[in-house]
C-alpha cells in the first residue's frame, strides 16, 4: 500500500514537471511578456467554436486558415485588412455577434494580427 | 518486479507523449509561461482519463504485476491527479493572459461551454465516486453512472480540445495521437464491458452445492463446464462472479475471493450478507449458473516460496483468502509455520471453525491458532477484546523473519499495519488485501 501511494505520488510529480518543463518549452516568454493579450489566445476563448483556423472548410462560420491571402473577407465581401477585421468584429453580420462588450480595440487588433499569420 | 517498474515507465511516457509532440514539432509560440503550462496540464490530463479503461478494464498484462485490487487504487488516484490538472487548466489559462472572463462569463462560444460541462461531469463523478457509501448510492447504480458518464466526459473533452486548441488544431501529428489514444480507450472500454462478458456467459460455471457456515456466511461451491478443469489460480486470488438463478433474484457482478484452494477439484466462494445482494445468497440453489472472470490479485503466499513464518492477521470474513491458502498448504503438505490470528465479534460467527481445527491438529502446515472475540462468553478461553500492537508482540517474538498477511475490515488492516510498522516490521513483509475498490 505505501508503495502504491509513493509511486502514484512520483508518477504525479514526474507529470507535473513534464508539465512545467513542456511551458517552459512552447512558450516564447519574452514575446508573450509584453503585456499584450495575445491574439491566438482570444482566438481560442472567443473565434474558435465557430471558425477553423487550421482549414478553410466552414464550421459554424467560415474557416480562416489563409484568410489574409484571399481578396475578400468570405461574408462581408470587404477586402481583407486589419481595419475590416476590426470592423467586423464590432459590426454584427449575419450570424457573427458584436464582440464590441468583450474585447478592447487592442484585443481585436490582436485577433485580426493573429489571422493575419494563418 | 521488472515489469511492473517497465509500466509505470510506459504510462509516464504514454501521458506525457503529446506534449513531446507538441514540442518537437511546433516552435514556440507567443504565450506566457502559465498559459503553456495551462494547456499542457489540458492535454496530460486528458490522455490520463483515456488510459483510466485501460486501468480499470482488468486486463491481465496490465494487472498480473501489481494486483488487479492495486491497479484498481492506482486508477483512482489518476482520477484525482487527472482532476487536478484539468480543474488548473482554465485557471492558468486566464491567469497567463486569457482573463479572468474565461471562468466567469457566461457569452462563450458553445465549445467552450463543452470544456466546462466535461469539467463539471467530472467534478461530479469525482465527488459521487469518493463519497458514494456517505450517499448511500449502492455499488451496481454507481458503477452504471460511472459507465455513461465517462465516455461522455472523453468525448466532451475530446471535442473541445480538438476545436479549442491551437496545438490540436494546427498538428495533424497530434491529432491522431489523441484520436488513437480516444479509439483504444473505447475499444477497450467496449471490450471490458459487453464482449468479454459476452463469451464468458457462453461457458458458465454451475453451481453444485450451497453450505451454510454461520447465520450470515454460505459457501457456494461451483464446478467448470462439462469436460473441462477449473481455471488456474493461486491462493489467496479473487474472482467476479454473476450467478444467474432465475426466479427473479438479482444478476449482478460482484467479487469475491476463492475461498477454495486449487488442488481442490471445485471452485468455491465464502459470502457474507451484507447487503441487498448478498441477502440473496442463501436462495442460491444447486443447477444455478455462475460466470465467472478470474484470477484476480497476488495476495498469495505462493509467489513467495522462500518464506516459511507467516503470521496471519484475519477479522470476519477476511478469512476466506488465508482459508484458501491453509487448504493449500494442507494438501500440497508444505512445511511452513502459520501463526493465526482471527477476530470476530463472538463465537458464533467464526467460520470455518472446525477445519481450521482439523488443520491446526494435523501435520501441515504448523499452523497455531489464536481467535480472537470482541464478545466472549463467560468460560472462553481464547484472547478477548481486538488484535492490537500488544496482541501481536506477545505472540511474535522474536519478530523479524516473519511475513504478515492482513486481510478483513479496513480498521482491523489500517490499526495492524501501522501497529506492524511501529513494531520495526519493514513494509515488505507486510501483504494487505484491499477488497473494496471504492
Amino acid at each position: 500500500m505505501t508503495v502504491l501511494k509513493r509511486t502514484s505520488a512520483g508518477v504525479i510529480l514526474v507529470l507535473a514537471a513534464g508539465g512545467i518543463i513542456f511551458a517552459a518549452l512552447s512558450s516564447d516568454i519574452t514575446k508573450a511578456d509584453s503585456g499584450a493579450i495575445q491574439g491566438l489566445r482570444i482566438f481560442e476563448n472567443n473565434c474558435a467554436g465557430c471558425h477553423f483556423a487550421d482549414q478553410e472548410a466552414s464550421k459554424r462560420g467560415p474557416g480562416l486558415k489563409n484568410l489574409f491571402a484571399r481578396e475578400t473577407l468570405p461574408a462581408t465581401g470587404r477586402p481583407v485588412t486589419i481595419e475590416n477585421v476590426v470592423r467586423q468584429l464590432k459590426e454584427p453580420f449575419k450570424n457573427m455577434p458584436s464582440f464590441v462588450d468583450d474585447l478592447s480595440e487592442s484585443e481585436m487588433e490582436a485577433v485580426a494580427g493573429y489571422l493575419e499569420t494563418l | 518486479m521488472a515489469s511492473a517498474i517497465i509500466l509505470v515507465m510506459v504510462y509516464v511516457a504514454v501521458v506525457l507523449s503529446p506534449l513531446a509532440l507538441v514540442v518537437v514539432l511546433h516552435p514556440p509560440i507567443e504565450q506566457s509561461f502559465l498559459y503553456g503550462l495551462g494547456k499542457g496540464f489540458a492535454l496530460m490530463g486528458l490522455v490520463i482519463l483515456f488510459l483510466q479503461s485501460v486501468l480499470a478494464a482488468r486486463l491481465k498484462w496490465v494487472s498480473r504485476p501489481y494486483g488487479f485490487d492495486m491497479v484498481i487504487r492506482y486508477h483512482k488516484y489518476m482520477a484525482g491527479a487527472a482532476l487536478f490538472f484539468l480543474l488548473l487548466h482554465p485557471v492558468l489559462l486566464a491567469a497567463g493572459g486569457a482573463g479572468w472572463q474565461l471562468l466567469l462569463s457566461a457569452e462563450k462560444p458553445s465549445i467552450i461551454w463543452l470544456g466546462r460541462a466535461a469539467l463539471f461531469l467530472l467534478l461530479l463523478n469525482a465527488v459521487v465516486s469518493v463519497y458514494q457509501g456517505r450517499l448511500n448510492i449502492k455499488f451496481e447504480k454507481w458503477r452504471i453512472m460511472h459507465n455513461v458518464i465517462v465516455p461522455v466526459i472523453l468525448l466532451a473533452g475530446f471535442v473541445h480540445a480538438r476545436f479549442t486548441g491551437h496545438d490540436l488544431a494546427h498538428l495533424f501529428p497530434l491529432r491522431t495521437h489523441f484520436l488513437v489514444l480516444l479509439v483504444i480507450a473505447f475499444a477497450v472500454f467496449v471490450y471490458h464491458r459487453f464482449i468479454r462478458p459476452a463469451r464468458l456467459a457462453r461457458t458458465p460455471h454451475q453451481v453444485v452445492e450451497v453450505l451454510p457456515e454461520t447465520k450470515d456466511v454460505w459457501t457456494v461451491k461451483m464446478r467448470p463446464p462439462e469436460g473441462t478443469r477449473h481455471f488456474d489460480y493461486l491462493p489467496g486470488q479473487f474472482q467476479f462472479i454473476t450467478f444467474r438463478r432465475g426466479r427473479d433474484l438479482p444478476v449482478e457482478e460482484h467479487h469475491w475471493t476463492i475461498s477454495s484452494s486449487p488442488t481442490q477439484n471445485f471452485i468455491s466462494a465464502t459470502i457474507k450478507v451484507l447487503g441487498d445482494f448478498t441477502a440473496t445468497i442463501g436462495a442460491t440453489r444447486p443447477g444455478d449458473e455462475a460466470v465467472i472472470h478470474a484470477p484476480f490479485g497476488r495476495f498469495s503466499y505462493a509467489l513467495h516460496p522462500e518464506e516459511k513464518q507467516l503470521v496471519f492477521i484475519a477479522g470476519g470474513i477476511g478469512v476466506t483468502p488465508l482459508m484458501s491458502m491453509l487448504r493449500h498448504m494442507r494438501d500440497s503438505r508444505k512445511d511452513i509455520s502459520v501463526l493465526f490470528f482471527y477476530a470476530n465479534k463472538n463465537e458464533a460467527d467464526i467460520v470455518f471453525r472446525k477445519e481450521l481445527d482439523e488443520i491446526a491438529s494435523g501435520e501441515y502446515p504448523r499452523l497455531r491458532l489464536v481467535h480472537v472475540l470482541e464478545e466472549a462468553d463467560e468460560g472462553w478461553q481464547g484472547e478477548k477484546g481486538v488484535i492490537d500492537q500488544d496482541m501481536i508482540k506477545r505472540y511474535c517474538d522474536p519478530i523479524s523473519g516473519l511475513t504478515f498477511y492482513l486481510c478483513g475490515p479496513p480498521g482491523l488492516i489500517e490499526s495492524n499495519f501501522h501497529g506492524l510498522q511501529s513494531l520495526g516490521v519493514e513494509d515488505r513483509q507486510i501483504r494487505l488485501e484491499l477488497f473494496t475498490f471504492l
